[in-house]
């Protein structure tokens, strides 16, 4: 399945969702919490391999969306709203726990991680392989706006806003992260009429 | 800003959004240029489909990591926290609105008494058949002016709407889950492929594996009218689902999103179209309508992917034909005439398809 959306729009089934859900109606919260729910965690393991601190943050931030839905106002995009919450959640629980810090250039590998033996299976076609190890050698940021821009499919302005960073870091992360992938991947081995000469 | 393109680098590419939107196949104004860009810059090729590539990868789900688990124990968790004690009633409305339905109307003329049918309890004691022996039967009657929510014991909830009457086991047998219902109800199902959800409904069953849907059966009424508006769902009639279960071949439809069945009763037969007002689909992507000198094909097939339905046209028809258009909440029905009017066509629904032709000037 692939996420073709290039910027975050006011929708109408948007408006009407979340609506629905601050009048109290839990199916329209399913189906927020349904459509969200992977584009979260795959954006909670860009800042942190802790699973279960993703899955903590996630069910906090799904419980006190319901518990305090009246005082919410209409976001621009429930997406972009969730991914915000859901970064502030894991930054916070990071800076408690203190054990991985946020600023770190490089992403400790994790033996028994899930990802990791995820990144084991068969099932995982080569490009993709490649692709997992390359950005798990990015430093962190570049790896999340790596991740913001291309997978969740955000501008670059909406980047620097979730990231709170302005404009030209934002930038400067995306493209130095692209510059890293083409020299750790060797990107030419990726096109496949020369896939058989290298 | 003045870039020179012959001496664009891989990141270049990638990085740049117009690149981005073609390599991924969404219409943009700089379309044409990436088109006939290796043509001017041939000596670019490597790197461009690298870049391309890229894109395609960056923007890849991997369905290995599709987090089933995490996304159970998590709703579960919540469900609980959300979870009201007693019944609530709640406007009706809303879930008209919601993705995850599917209606089953059964066109009623006349009032519908809530006096005690005969004809009702005859097929009850056919579902009967269907439970275990010490299931105790609970009928749930709302003669109250709003909806009235009823648990069952699966975790299921249903919403019942006034005049309407469900009866259901007060827990399930274990390979099937069967209720009984006239009048008209929404059903919030819980997945469960072991155990398949059916609603007799007058000679109707509709079967489910988990899902949400609203079925709507006065006694009343010449035709029964199952609405999805997303999941998947069968709608069989009675005697032949009965039939299937030693035949197993049913005569009846299987639905999908914004899709429709009509069953008249007295002739027992199904007709399939699409819905009053068929609406997008909730996935992950957010579907925009704003075509620039879109390609016709590109723009019928925006369509069928927002509303998952499907678009049949003769190749030639669309053959170099673009169209610059932009819809903001229009209809699916609407834009489909504007767009037909623009370009000279007509559209017709047959068999839950939409046919677009050349328009008859006649």
């Amino acid at each position: 399945m692939e996420n073709e959306s290039t910027t975050l729009q006011k929708r109408p089934n948007d408006l009407i969702l979340w609506e629905s859900f601050r009048r109290g109606d839990r199916v329209a919260f399913e189906n927020i919490y349904q459509a969200h729910f992977g584009s979260l965690v795959r954006y909670g393991l860009k800042i942190s391999q802790d699973q279960d601190l993703i899955q903590d943050c996630i069910q906090d931030l799904f419980i006190e969306l319901w518990d305090s839905r009246q005082q919410l106002t209409i976001p621009n995009s429930i997406r972009f709203y969730l991914l915000k919450s859901l970064r502030y959640k894991i930054i916070r629980q990071l800076q408690n726990s203190n054990t991985e810090s946020l600023e770190n250039g490089y992403a400790a590998v994790i033996e028994d991680s899930v990802e990791h033996n995820i990144l084991l299976q068969e099932t995982r076609s080569g490009y993709l392989r490649q692709l997992g190890l390359a950005m798990d050698q990015l430093p962190k940021r570049q790896r999340e706006a790596l991740h913001l821009r291309y997978f969740q499919g955000l501008s670059n302005e909406d980047v620097a806003r979730l990231m709170g960073v302005n404009y030209q870091s934002a930038c400067k992360f995306i493209y130095t992260a692209l510059k890293s992938l083409r020299n750790i991947m060797r990107l030419s081995s990726l096109i496949p009429t020369l896939w058989f000469f290298i | 800003m003045q870039r020179d393109f012959s001496k664009f680098e891989i990141e270049d590419f990638v990085f740049d959004e117009s690149f981005q939107k073609w390599a991924s196949g969404i219409p943009s104004p700089e379309h044409r240029f990436w088109e006939r860009y290796l043509h001017i810059y041939p000596h670019q090729t490597d790197k461009l489909l690298a870049a391309r590539e890229l894109v395609k990868q960056l923007k890849a789900d991997d369905p290995a990591l599709s987090f089933h688990a995490m996304r159970r124990e998590v709703w579960s968790t919540l469900q609980e926290h959300i979870e009201p004690s007693g019944k609530v009633v709640r406007p009706i409305f809303t879930f008209w609105n919601i993705a995850a339905s599917v209606v089953l109307v059964i066109l009623g003329l006349g009032a519908w008494y809530l006096s005690s049918q005969p004809q009702l309890h005859q097929q009850m004691e056919q579902v009967i058949t269907f439970q275990p022996a010490e299931s105790e039967l609970i009928e749930e009657v709302n003669r109250t002016n709003s909806t009235l929510l009823v648990h069952l014991s699966d975790g299921s909830v249903v919403e019942l709407a006034k005049n309407s009457r469900l009866k259901y086991p007060k827990s399930f047998a274990n390979n099937q889950r069967v209720v009984q219902l006239e009048g008209e109800a929404f059903f919030e199902v819980q997945k469960n492929p072991e155990s398949p959800f059916l609603i007799y409904a007058n000679e109707t069953v509709t079967k489910v594996l988990g899902t949400s849907f609203r079925i709507v059966a006065f006694q009343d009424a010449s035709k029964v009218i199952v609405s999805v508006a997303t999941g998947k769902v069968s709608v069989f009639s009675k005697e032949g689902y009965h039939r299937s279960a030693q035949h197993q071949n049913a005569a009846g439809v299987v639905l999908t999103a914004n899709q429709r069945a009509e069953f008249t009763r007295d002739q027992q037969q199904f007709n399939k179209t699409l819905v009053e007002n068929p609406d997008i689909i909730i996935t992950q992507e957010n579907p925009t309508f704003n075509f620039d000198n879109t390609p016709l094909k590109l723009v019928f097939e925006a369509l069928e992917k927002a509303y998952g339905v499907e678009i049949l046209y003769d190749a030639e028809l669309v053959l170099n034909r673009s169209l610059k258009v932009h819809f903001g909440e229009e209809s699916l029905y609407e834009k489909l005439t504007v767009i037909c009017n623009t370009m000279g066509m007509q559209y017709q629904i047959v068999d839950a398809k939409i046919i677009i032709e050349r328009k008859n000037l006649n």
